[in-house]
């Protein structure tokens, strides 16, 4: 009986080639986008999940609150490891910190050899790494490698790229120029999977050798530049410890000397699993990823995964006509209903499993591609992993029943009595069934367009949108307590001189960067309450004229006046609401003050209001900003993190070059790095960018697959209709009218969809447009999106539609009415 | 073989109702070849159906070979068709994906029977019909006379005791129907009970007695040299 079920099975396939072939490919294109899609969720989801005891590591973070802020950092003070250890002997088994000295990246240079590197994955560590994370040490001992001062761990591939071949243990690389560290150890390169990057680590005794000259550099519980790690007992509840832990808060934060009186801490516990997606804190170790993007993405592969098999359940009922004979028949030879039933069931599961093989070798193919897309290093095999065969059986029985109970259901119903007088089943039979699947099948394709172009309109806004100031041709030079500081004059000196560099300055942090940056400088009567702080840029001269702000009221710093680095500010507009003033000028020559952790307040005039830019990113709406002048080596070893230099528009790479043979005889450590300010702004939107491209592609296989579909059921209904065409024709009606009778029906459903998808896609959008303070013109925009994307599935409908119809319409009346 | 009793079949659509049936009584013994005439709509079809289980009557008993079958589920009464009738259609009804060798098979794979069984079944069936050399091949690719011995074949591998043949010859050239009802008065003859539908009286000839339909209600029924006056 099998073989019978299977022989019928493929003779149907191979007689309709065309359905099976739309059947087989929809279905397959579904489920590649689908296995793609999961794999890159499964892969985002697995993150850290890589050590041995993932389930037992957790991340303390903190979120001090006051009255006008709430800052959730991922770091915590140096102290709090050591004393949690303390605290919960029995709880906490090791704890883990890092640290990298606040810089985003250090110089190792192997003297003995001349190489030179910026390293930005390096972290001081404490010696009890090895014992949480799991990762191996291929040279070394995991229990003393990180023990001793200025002991250093690289990765296989960083050991490769500072001694070649040699052994690199026991040799030595220069930190930064101010220290010499041992490598101890060579570990695997860090697995992908996880939120921290890293290629280097120091052991955290290196500290009090560097900071020998400031022995309570880590005493601070004001100052938390450190990311902890702690190890739970196996039957530790750490929602319990986590309230423990918030008990420090009072011992030892709020106990810390200079604490502000109205600032709370809450203490929390992160499962290091759960970092990757849920976690977006400041200072994160690197840009992390969000659920909202993965469940958009599981969403979407739902979506073209419904839509696939609706093409199937559709083309199978409409098929069934056909069929109906051989139900008949199998009924009068003593067939059971449930015997059809598994046929049917049979026959989908068969198909599916076609289109699955197909879509495991379209997935293969795409890998790459899609891989540059997202930036990973997905792979897909069938054996590595023991869940992915039974995982792909159960993707197959779901999409065989999901697309085939239907037509199985609809076909072993059929009355044999009826069926075999060729009456009762009209071709009219589920017509309403595969009317709502079609309308279904295309709002999903339409509410797709929509987000991915909402996305994209935002996505473009964001990068188009003014900042108030010029990102354009600007080149950062990361100088944070950098070599050049001691020379940074004449750097700046010697840089100019080349006609196409137009401006340098240096800044505290990056315009329109994520990082905030809260001093103490407040306007005078106010009050001098300790605990009202502001925005505040660290700059150096020429940083208005570098990024072309714009001066409302009063003047730039300058170097005609020497008292500015000590007396003079400049505040945006924004600050011009905390002062009591009604215009810009009026704010000038208005007091501030600045009051040091140490010390004596400190009295600042404005000079200058300048319009108001974006400090941080557009994710953040602009808040009032204080602007410090910088001066002196001291002062931009402290505070000088970037060198911003504005070239003329045009080919930058004289200029760069100019720069660097300064830099190089300047700064014979730190290699020469720079990069431009837009690309660097770009990032922040990245994981939106990924997405972005990502949704643009599965919409339009969306709307590949929902067209196969639709190309398949036009084709069908013409088949079908051939006989009432061939009559209509010969009383009269031109290839138009034919036309347009056979493509009504399904552009109606298509416009319905429409219809559908607008208000979902409108809410939708809405949603994830909150995330952004800054968001495109909506009222506007939104209404041509909808109309657009509407006409264009309308035209890809039609044309879809048309193909069959038009062939239809175009055949010999008198061939048609004999071919019934 | 069959009985009927005050058999009635009300068809109701949204409109109106029709009596398809109307107070049937019949009895038809092993071994009997009755033919079935009327105009058309008198309702020899439905007739044909309930006797073949296909269709269940409104009201009135049907004995089927002693089984009382108005209360049976639709799976009962599959389970009674099976071996037991065998159908012939006016339209052959073959199924076009399957060979003429797959197509006669297919009772037997209902009734669950070995492969070896099956073939020699199938093989000795088409040998008698004639078909033995078309086995192989699909019915799009038969004439109509060739077809319809196909589905004779079919209808009697499974041994059927009953064949139910509803206008037989009713898409065939007088040659051909010849033929086939050749064929089914040898079934007759080899103890096969056949009931037969038929608008030709040439036809209704071969039967051993005829039964008439007039809207529903049998009119006259006899040995066929009565009626061929
Ligand atoms: N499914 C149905 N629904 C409604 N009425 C039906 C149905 N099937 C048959 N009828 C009606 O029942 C009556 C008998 O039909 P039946 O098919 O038995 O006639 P028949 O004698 O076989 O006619 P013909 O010689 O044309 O084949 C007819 O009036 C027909 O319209
Ligand atoms: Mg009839």
């Amino acid at each position: 009986m099998l073989k019978n079920y299977i022989k019928i099975a493929i003779r149907n396939l191979l007689k309709k080639k065309g359905y099976s072939l739309i059947n087989i490919t929809g279905l397959a294109i579904g489920l590649a986008t689908c296995i793609l899609i999961i794999t890159y969720v499964l892969n985002e989801r697995s993150y850290d999940s890589f050590h041995d005891k993932s389930d037992r590591i957790y991340r303390i973070v903190q979120t001090t609150e006051s009255a006008d802020r709430n800052e959730k950092q991922a770091t915590t003070p140096f102290e709090l490891s050591p004393v949690i250890e303390e605290e919960f002997p029995g709880s906490v088994l090791t704890s883990v910190r890092f640290f990298d000295m606040q810089l985003e990246s250090h110089t190792f240079v192997n003297r003995e050899d001349g190489i030179s590197f910026r390293e930005e994955n390096f972290y001081f560590t404490d010696s009890t790494f090895f014992d949480m994370f799991s990762v191996d040490l291929i040279q070394g001992d995991p229990k003393t490698a990180l023990r001793d001062p200025l002991s250093l761990v690289l990765t296989k591939d960083l050991a490769t790229k500072y001694f070649g071949n040699e052994n690199p243990i026991g040799k030595a690389l220069n930190y930064r120029g101010i220290r010499n560290m041992t490598v101890t150890g060579v570990m695997e390169n860090w697995p992908e999977t996880s939120h921290m990057k890293i290629d280097l680590l120091a052991s955290f005794s290196s500290l009090d050798d560097i900071y020998a000259s400031s022995p309570d550099y880590n005493s601070s519980w004001l100052w938390n530049p450190i990311w902890t790690y702690v190890l739970i007992n196996e039957n530790t509840n750490p929602a319990q410890l986590e309230t423990q832990v918030q008990g420090l808060a009072e011992k030892y934060y709020y106990a810390y000397s200079g604490w502000p009186e109205d600032e709370s801490v809450k203490l929390e516990l992160q499962p290091i699993t759960d970092i990757h997606l849920h976690s977006n804190r400041d200072q994160e170790m690197q840009v992390n990823s969000s659920a909202i993007y993965t469940n958009i993405l599981l969403a979407v592969a739902g979506f073209i995964l419904i839509i696939a098999c609706i093409n199937f359940m559709n083309l199978s009922t409409a098929r069934s006509l056909e069929r109906r004979r051989e139900v008949g028949l199998r009924k009068v030879m003593g067939g059971y209903k449930e015997q059809l039933i598994y046929q049917f069931l049979g026959e989908s599961f068969f198909v599916s499993l076609i289109a699955i093989i197909l879509g495991c070798i379209l997935v293969v193919l795409s890998l790459p591609f899609f891989n540059e897309l997202t930036g990973k290093t997905l792979t897909f095999d069938l054996f590595t992993n023991a869940y992915t065969l039974p995982a792909l059986l159960a993707l197959t029985l779901f999409v065989a029943f999901f697309s085939g109970s239907y037509p199985a259901f609809f076909l072993s119903s059929f009355n044999p009595v009826q069926v075999l007088k060729g009456s009762g089943i009209s071709s009219r039979s589920g017509v309403l069934f595969r009317k709502i699947l079609v309308t279904f099948q295309f709002s999903l394709s339409v509410l797709l367009l929509i987000g991915t172009a909402v996305i994209f309109l935002q996505l473009k806004f964001i990068q188009e949108k003014d900042l108030g100031f010029d990102k354009n041709n600007v080149l950062l030079l990361p100088t944070k307590q950098n070599l050049i500081s001691w020379e940074y004059d004449s750097f700046k000196q010697q840089s100019l001189s080349h006609s196409q560099i137009q401006n340098i300055t240096g800044i505290g942090k990056i315009p329109g960067s994520e990082v905030q940056e809260y001093y103490r400088y407040v306007p005078a009567g106010t009050g001098d309450s300790e605990d009202n702080t502001n925005l505040a840029l660290h700059v150096t001269h020429d940083f208005v004229e570098t990024f072309d702000l714009n001066i409302l009221a009063g003047r730039s710093f300058s170097r005609e006046f020497p008292s500015d680095p000590e007396q003079s500010i400049l505040i945006n507009e924004s600050m011009l609401t905390k002062l009591d003033v009604t215009s810009a000028e009026e704010a000038i020559g208005s007091t501030f003050y600045f009051y040091p952790p140490v010390g004596e307040r400190e009295r600042f005039n404005v000079v200058g209001v300048i319009d108001d830019f974006n400090y941080s990113s557009l994710k953040k709406e602009i808040e009032p900003l204080v602007i410090k002048l910088v001066e002196g080596t001291q002062e931009i070893l402290g505070y000088v993190v970037h060198t911003a230099v504005e070239i003329s528009p045009g080919d930058p790479s004289a200029a760069i070059q100019h720069i660097e043979s300064i830099w190089k005889e300047l700064n014979p450590i730190d290699p020469f790095e720079y990069r431009f300010l837009d690309e660097r702004l770009d990032e922040i939107y990245e994981s939106e960018q990924k997405i972005s491209s990502l949704a643009t592609v599965f919409a339009l296989l969306s709307i590949v697959i929902a067209c196969l579909g639709l190309l398949g059921l036009s084709s069908y209904s013409a088949h079908l209709k051939q006989k009432e065409i061939g009559i209509r024709k010969s009383l009269g009606a031109s290839v138009t009218d034919i036309v347009r009778l056979l493509s009504k029906e399904f552009l109606i459903l298509v416009i319905l969809a429409n219809l559908i998808a607008w208000p979902l896609s409108y809410f939708g959008t809405l949603k994830w447009l909150e995330n952004f303070p800054y968001r495109f013109d909506m009222a506007t925009y939104l209404p041509v999106i909808f109309i657009a994307t509407g006409a264009i599935i309308l035209f890809i409908a039609m044309v879809t539609v048309s193909y069959h119809s038009i062939k239809s319409a175009m055949i010999n009346p008198v061939q048609a009415i004999r071919n019934e | 073989m069959i009985e009927t009793r005050d058999l009635n079949k009300i068809y109701r659509t949204e409109e109106v109702e029709t009596t398809a049936l109307n107070g049937v009584n019949i009895t038809i013994n092993d071994g009997e070849f009755v033919a079935v005439m009327g105009p058309s709509g008198c309702g020899k079809s439905t007739l044909l159906n309930i006797m073949g289980l296909l269709d269940s009557p409104t009201s009135g008993e049907y004995y089927f070979m002693g089984n009382e079958i108005s209360g049976y589920t639709e799976k009962q009464r599959a389970q009674l068709r099976k071996g037991n009738i065998g159908f012939i259609f006016q339209s052959f009804n073959l199924i076009d994906e399957l060979t003429v060798f797959e197509n006669v098979e297919l009772p037997l794979l209902y009734l669950g029977l070995d492969t070896a069984v099956r073939t020699s079944k199938v093989e000795q069936t088409l040998d008698r019909m004639g078909m033995i050399h078309r086995r192989n091949h699909f019915p799009q690719q038969l004439s109509g006379g060739q077809q319809q011995r196909v589905a004779i074949a079919r209808a009697v591998v499974a041994d059927a005791k009953l064949i139910l043949a509803d206008e037989p010859t009713g898409n065939l050239d007088s040659d051909h129907g010849d033929e086939v009802m050749k064929l089914l008065t040898e079934l007759n003859k080899s103890g096969t009970t056949i009931v037969m539908v038929t608008h030709s009286p040439h036809d209704a000839k071969y039967a051993g007695r005829l039964i008439n339909l007039f809207d529903g209600k049998v009119v006259t029924e006899g040995q066929e040299e009565a009626f061929h006056v």
